[in-house]
């Protein structure tokens, strides 16, 4: 039985300390471990209970409608830097689904974006120019080519954005998967150990949390939503927030989506997870309950996205909803925010904005930098200077 | 197996329906569940591991009882009448897609959900709802009442179907009578009563969504009263979703309203006096009972002041209570004190009970196990309040350690903490049916004067009366509890390979090794295993996972412990609750 993650005594010290056990802090452990770097993950609740026990786990490739119509330079760019992440991230899971011992239901069958209209064709038209100059696989189908990789669409959906590499896999199997992983490895965790101060030494940190404190060398903050708090403890600022958003989980019905599909216009996810159900999302708010702060569902959206869902799968209408969730997801400038922060030699970032997707590439870009080697590629882009 | 009855008489057409492509005969208006325990068929659909199940809860809430109609998929064989000609089928996992020619569970709406605005608005036609209902509409409040069942009355006065009749007034047992004659004066007092509608959401006191004739509609009440019953406890042992292995509740409901008998051989166990009293009506209707199991101790002497007591708040019952036991004597049933079912067998069906005699502190002695050959085995360990829709709406709850529930809290007006909301009877905590109708009447006339009502005379003057009565029910109820006293079983009957999340079929040897994988809260472990993420949203496996946790993280139990509580209440055909958005 591992132990790393048992209660048990939070150590004196580590070489790295990681703030979040999500996605993100638990591969950066992973990735770390394996080079027998010595590394302690923190976090407040469980692991994997925010947005990275909370997500779609949509595997996205391919710039969300939203942000391909966003004109603005600034925003422009940064999506341009999202794109080039989409790629070496799906490869790294497919690799990862091969490493781990437990099958974590990565498929990848391609996505589409679906356009209904003259004006989301054109939008799409010009999305897949920009994607395949930025190196990401994508290409327009029309009529009966689309009909045949995708009967069930409806008639109103004309032509589509097809990207091969999008595909899905299941969070709550991965995130554990990669936690044992980086146990085998001499990562240790511990939940319920909230950061509560950070002081600052010569040589690294002192962090204080709710069960007693641990100095390390060198510290990573990938506590998502909670990323801005910590920042601050070490005195930095970063406008990070959190969003939350809705899902629908319909019953389990035989096999008949194999994409991951988005819509040209409007919000919405929609694939068919390994079991049958089918998860509705795409971004549909959900609140925050004015009583407790948790998150809570939003009947306004719970609706809507059913109605989006069936306008593009009519075969839908004829299952049921059995499950909604609100999670919570970060919420920053659309790019990950990654690597060193400059005046602050021991403190690091690891807040992936943009999906469960990015998070174990990221975190490998992050731990290269950790391991004083090159990463796979330029990480200035992501870098806290953005911010000025 | 159908019964017959003493004094009552078919009265519906039999039709053919089939099961599987076999003919199966029907009666006209019984449920589809009923048709097909009649014809023996148990078995009614396959998991996604290839077991079977059957019927369970026989209230709508389990889901294990689906099948397929006519092509559509997953619908609850205990909650859908029977049409001449359904072609019914075992349902499969997953379900199929239906065809083009599969008429649709429910129309897309063109519009958004229509809005009413009832003074009072009832959830729960039992007793403690139809209670409410009459106080305040002979207050003169307008008063929706809501419930998901084909009729009203709710689990203690379910009424005989239409399938059937009396042959006078004189047939009708008292329980019978005292509920046809209330859901009369309700019907008499024009209140508006909605069949198969169900609330599928709560998103805040005035913001109720139901859904009902294939739509969906949304309340905005001025004051809303939650009765939304209870459901039994599960207990998972080895065995316990074989088809054929029920809940006391789901027996009782196909004997009483649809002269159904789960089985030919019949065992009951569990704890509390509703096993004993459908012990009795079975055998009564002819039924083989070949025993009562029950896990409290005889009453001996020690209990006099209890049996003392009891008659004193409620002679009546105590009465019924001696016929009973008098009955089974007579019958050679025996009640077998200090025992319980440990494990049910059978190949793809109940064919063996095996029960075993119990230490004092409520562990199975070895060596003592008896088997019986039975076809149906009925347990009811008690009740759950269903918090389905107080919890979303936030009021305020607390975990009774004792009886081991989520337990609302209330005022003397059976006001919950958010102003408007008041829950009466079995769904704020556990006090037997009259208890619940004065409260429901409590809540009614308290309903009444927030909608801004003075109540009238007479309605004041019951009122005093109930209130006075309410002590007494509960006095009674402790009393009778404390006779009843037995261990509280979680996990412990079961064993390492049985399922605790009946649903997507996690064991307790899964949930203990996430358990031990140092995960320490039941959404961590819901999360981990998948259990609790089936239709019957962790329902029957919650409570024994909040338990574990409290085992394992050495925190008392509370009401954040559970499952956060999410729409749907209960699972909803997506095109009722599409809604087109404003600028699509
Ligand atoms: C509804 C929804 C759907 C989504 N769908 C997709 C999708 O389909 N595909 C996709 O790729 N992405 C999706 N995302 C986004 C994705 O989930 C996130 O981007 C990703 O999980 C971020 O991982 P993380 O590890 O950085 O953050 P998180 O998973 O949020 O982890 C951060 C952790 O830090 C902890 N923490 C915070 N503050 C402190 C403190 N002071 N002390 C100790 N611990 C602290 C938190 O408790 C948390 O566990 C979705 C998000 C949501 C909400
Ligand atoms: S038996 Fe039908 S839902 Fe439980």
């Amino acid at each position: 039985m591992p132990t790393g993650a048992a209660p048990g005594r939070l150590p004196n010290s580590t070489d790295v300390l990681v703030v979040g056990g999500g996605i993100v802090g638990c591969s950066l452990a992973y990735w770390l471990a394996q080079e027998g770097i010595e590394v302690v993950v923190i976090d407040r609740f469980d692991l994997n209970t925010q947005a990275s026990g909370a997500n779609a786990g949509s595997l996205h490739a391919q710039l969300q409608s939203s942000r391909a119509r966003q004109t603005d330079p600034k925003m422009v760019e940064s999506n341009n830097h999202v794109v080039k992440l989409g790629t070496p991230a799906i490869r790294l899971w497919q690799q990862l689904a091969k490493t781990l011992d437990t099958d974590i239901e990565v498929v990848v069958e391609g996505g589409l974006m679906i356009a209904e209209n003259d004006e989301d064709r054109k939008m799409i038209e010009a999305k897949v120019k920009r994607e395949n100059a930025l190196g990401l696989e994508a290409e327009i189908i029309s009529g009966n080519a689309l009909r045949t990789i995708a009967p069930y669409l409806s008639d109103q959906a004309l032509v589509a954005e097809f990207c091969p590499i999008e595909g899905r896999v299941n969070p709550i199997v991965a995130t554990p998967a990669i936690v044992l992983a980086a146990q085998r490895h001499g990562a240790r965790f511990f939940r319920h150990t909230e950061l509560l101060s950070l002081e600052k030494l010569s040589d690294g940190y002192e962090a204080k949390t709710v069960r007693g404190s641990i100095r390390c060398k060198r510290l990573v903050n990938a506590a998502g939503p909670g990323g801005g708090k910590v920042a601050a403890m070490a005195g930095i600022n970063v406008p990070v927030a959190g969003d939350f958003l809705h899902m629908n989980v319909t019953e389990a019905v035989e096999h008949f989506v194999p994409h991951l599909v988005q819509h040209a216009r409007r919000k919405l996810t929609l694939k068919q997870a390994s079991n049958g159900n089918f998860l509705l999302g795409g971004g549909w708010p959900a609140g925050p309950d004015p009583k407790t702060g948790l998150p809570s569902v939003n009947r306004a959206s719970l609706e809507q996205n059913l109605w989006m869902s069936i306008q593009v799968v009519p075969a839908l209408r004829n299952t049921r909803l059995i499950r909604t969730w609100a999670g919570i997801n970060i919420s920053l400038d659309g790019m990950p925010l990654l690597g060193p922060v400059p005046g602050h030699p021991n403190f690091h970032f690891a807040l992936v904005v943009t999906g469960y997707t990015l998070g174990p590439f990221c975190a490998q870009l992050v731990a290269d930098k950790l391991m004083g080697r090159a990463p796979v590629m330029d990480i200035s882009p992501y870098s806290v200077e953005r911010f000025g | 197996m159908r019964v017959k009855g003493h004094g009552i008489n078919v009265v519906a057409k039999e039709i053919d329906v089939t099961f599987n492509g076999q003919v199966v005969k029907a009666l006209e208006g019984e449920t589809v569940a009923a048709s097909l325990t009649a014809a023996g068929k148990l078995s009614l659909r396959q998991t996604k591991a290839g077991s079977r199940r059957g019927i369970f809860c026989g209230m709508g809430v389990c889901n294990e009882c689906l099948v397929a109609i006519n092509g559509q998929q997953n619908i609850r064989a205990c909650m859908t009448t029977v049409k001449p000609g359904m072609r019914i089928e075992e349902q499969t996992y997953p379900g199929k897609l239906p065809g083009p020619d599969t008429p649709y569970l429910a129309e897309p709406p063109v519009s958004d959900p229509p809005v009413h605005k009832p003074d009072v608005l009832v959830i729960g036609g039992g007793p403690a709802g139809l209670q409410a209902a009459k106080a305040a509409a002979k207050s003169g409040c307008q008063v929706v009442v809501i419930d998901e069942r084909p009729a009203l009355g709710g689990q203690y006065f379910k009424q005989l179907s239409k399938t059937h009749a009396f042959d006078s007034d004189d047939s009708m047992d008292k329980q019978f009578r005292a509920g046809r004659d209330l859901i009369r004066e309700v019907e008499g007092l024009g209140v508006k009563i909605m069949r198969e509608a169900m609330v599928w959401g709560a998103f805040g006191p005035q913001d109720i969504a139901v859904f009902a004739d294939g739509k969906s509609q949304v309340f905005e009440p001025k004051q809303l009263v939650v009765a939304t019953g209870a459901y039994e406890r599960g207990v998972p042992v080895p065995g316990w979703t074989l088809p054929g292995y029920m809940t006391t509740g789901a027996a009782q409901t196909l004997l009483r309203s649809y002269r159904v008998s789960p089985g030919k051989r019949v065992i009951l166990g569990g704890n509390g006096p509703l096993n004993i009293q459908v012990a009795y009506e079975l055998t009564r209707a002819g039924v083989e009972v070949v025993a009562v199991v029950e896990a409290a101790p005889k009453p001996g002497i020690g209990q006099a002041g209890n049996l003392m007591r009891m008659a004193v708040e409620s002679p009546d019952l105590v009465r019924d209570g001696i016929t009973y036991t008098r009955t089974l004597k007579n019958a050679n049933v025996p009640i077998l004190y200090d025992h319980v079912i440990i494990e049910a067998r059978g190949e793809g069906k109940v064919e063996t009970a095996v029960i075993a005699r119990l230490t004092p502190n409520g562990e199975p002695i070895q060596g003592t196990q008896r088997e019986f050959k039975v076809d149906a085995i009925c347990v009811g360990f008690g009740f759950q309040p269903s918090a389905d829709v107080s919890r979303p709406l936030g009021c305020r709850h607390h975990y009774d350690a004792k009886k081991g529930t989520l337990t609302i809290e209330t005022d003397a007006n059976c006001q919950t903490s958010v102003p408007g909301v008041f829950v009466a009877g079995d769904s704020g905590g556990m006090g037997g049916s009259r208890a619940a109708q004065e409260q429901g009447f409590i809540a009614g006339c308290a309903a009444a004067r927030g909608a801004g009502r003075t109540l009238p005379s007479d309605v004041e003057a019951e009122l005093a009366r109930r209130k006075g009565k309410l002590g007494s029910h509960l006095r009674f109820q402790a009393a009778l509890w404390d006779v009843f006293k037995a261990p509280r079983w979680m996990h412990e009957l079961a064993r390492e390979d049985t399922l605790v999340c009946r649903c997507e079929e996690v064991t307790l040897g899964q949930i203990n090794q996430a358990f031990g994988t140092g995960i320490d809260t039941v959404g961590g472990i819901k999360r981990q295993t998948r259990a609790g993420m089936g239709r019957c949203q962790g329902r029957y496996c919650g409570p024994v996972m909040t338990h574990l946790q409290s085992l394992i993280n050495g925190q008392p139990t509370e009401e954040f412990s559970f499952f956060a509580p999410r729409p749907p209440i209960k699972p909803v055909p997506i095109a009722a609750l599409a809604r087109k958005p404003a600028d699509a």
